[in-house]
């Protein structure tokens, strides 16, 4: 039998959904043709690789489209029902970095969980006593948009960073009522999110792999997860008669 | 009235997607977000990869959250969550391209694609590492009918049984649908780096 036949069963053979006989077959042919066995790793790495890709971020845009669709009602969930929801949330920015540097020093931000939130009315915003505990010696000021040059240049990291940015101006166009106590645990959020994505663009800069890549694309990821949430947060604190 | 509410340290996430599904049943819109927060990437790649158009793709993931939301109440959890969203979503990709009258160019066996063979003289070559990258890339290059095989199959995990009956074909065509798909990505992503080589048809 030619390669081309042989090559033909190479996806049911890697599926396991060749008969036995014929896998037999296949596998004396792979062992003394190198073409053939050849396509089979390749189809066998192209398989492994395709079945772990990373997922897609859509547009922060999209679940108010939705919610308006069904027709929820913003008043109907409330800022306190955010709060709670917020503060259940786990935002870890040392992802993968034990892969990375392993004495790098990891920073675990839990939004809430170390908050005692007290809520006086249900429709206004609530007041937070924030006891930033895990923030070690990350300051406010580290609010400054990460330096950017050095890394890369990466189709998704830039597609990434532009969701940043325009999440995080959204956030800045309606955070004037905000309460202090709510601002400044929003900039320290950020600020420890852009000192993980600093640390992680660093090591990628100095040595990219496709592995410290990944690990830029889940410090970004992850600081999207967490302005995702202030945005709403954001759009929740704006008063119902301004539309 | 006024009440304190303390939060533990690591509050590990106690509601599962049953517990969210029930409460957005019920009505609970917040719950139903957090069903969004946890689906919508897995939801949106799929269809971006099977349209390959991200405001389609867009377009599509809204579709299927407001009818998700429509039919939470018919989740009963005997199957998985995810399970029953995929598939959800991927009915709402096929109609999708019913609606715009796009052949799932799954008729005949033999496409327009020939399967690049390969023979014992020419020098084998290793494709270089799986870029993820490089791989979306070469799925959106895929052909229609082609894509929709290998999105299911491969990145989604459908068995072939599944994909015959969600598109309509027998088992053998898709089998042999994905086949022609991986051979077509392996020489799209050969292609990329080593243009040196020679293929032959
Ligand atoms: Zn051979």
């Amino acid at each position: 039998m030619a390669c081309a036949n042989f090559q033909d069963q190479l996806s049911d053979f890697l599926d396991g959904e060749l008969a036995a006989n014929d896998r037999q077959n296949l596998e004396r042919h792979l062992r003394t043709c190198s073409v053939c066995t050849t396509i089979r790793d390749d189809l066998a790495r192209l398989i492994a690789a395709s079945a772990n890709l990373p997922l897609h971020t859509p547009s922060p845009a999209l679940w108010a489209n939705i919610e308006r669709e069904i027709g929820a009602g913003r008043v109907a969930a409330g800022p306190a029902a955010w709060w709670n929801r917020l503060s259940a949330r786990h935002y870890d920015f040392s992802i993968s970095a034990r892969q990375l540097v392993a004495a790098a020093a990891t920073v675990t931000v839990a939004v809430g969980a170390f908050w005692a939130i007290q809520i006086a009315s249900p429709n206004a915003l609530p007041t937070l006593d924030v006891n930033w505990n895990s923030m070690g010696g990350t300051s406010s000021q580290g609010v400054q948009a990460v330096p950017l040059a050095h890394v890369a240049s990466n189709d998704e990291i830039a597609r990434l960073r532009g969701l940043v940015d325009e999440m995080t101006a959204t956030i800045a166009s309606s955070q004037s009522n905000w309460s202090s106590e709510l601002k400044s645990t929003y900039l320290k959020s950020v600020a420890a999110a852009d000192a993980r994505i600093a640390e992680v663009e660093r090591a990628h800069a100095v040595a990219p792999s496709d592995a410290s890549r990944e690990v830029v694309l889940a410090a970004y990821r992850e600081k999207l997860r967490l302005l995702d949430e202030f945005a709403r947060l954001a759009s929740e604190a704006r008063p119902p008669a301004a539309k | 009235m006024q009440y304190l509410a303390a939060v533990a340290i690591e509050t590990p996430r106690v509601e599962t997607d049953l517990d969210l599904a029930r409460a957005s049943a019920a009505g609970d819109t917040a719950a139903f977000e957090q069903l969004y927060r946890q689906h919508h990437r897995r939801v949106f790649s799929l269809c971006l990869r099977m349209l390959g158009n991200p405001t389609e793709a867009e377009d599509l993931t809204q579709d299927v959250f407001v009818q998700l939301f429509r039919k939470i109440g018919s989740f009963r959890g005997e199957s998985a969550f995810t399970t029953w969203l995929h598939r959800m979503t991927v009915n709402q990709v096929l109609m999708h391209f019913r609606k715009r009258n796009v052949r799932p160019e799954l008729t005949t066996d033999d496409g327009e694609l020939p399967v690049t063979i390969e023979v014992g003289t020419d020098k084998p070559s290793r494709m270089p590492i799986v870029d993820h990258i490089a791989l979306e890339r070469a799925i959106g290059e895929l052909p229609k009918g082609y894509r929709t095989v290998f999105v299911l199959h491969d990145v989604e995990g459908y068995e072939h049984e599944e994909i015959g009956r969600m598109l309509g074909v027998t088992v053998g065509t898709s089998k042999s649908q994905l086949h022609k798909a991986r051979m077509r990505i392996r020489t799209l992503l050969d292609k990329k780096s080593s243009d040196n080589r020679e293929v032959q048809a």
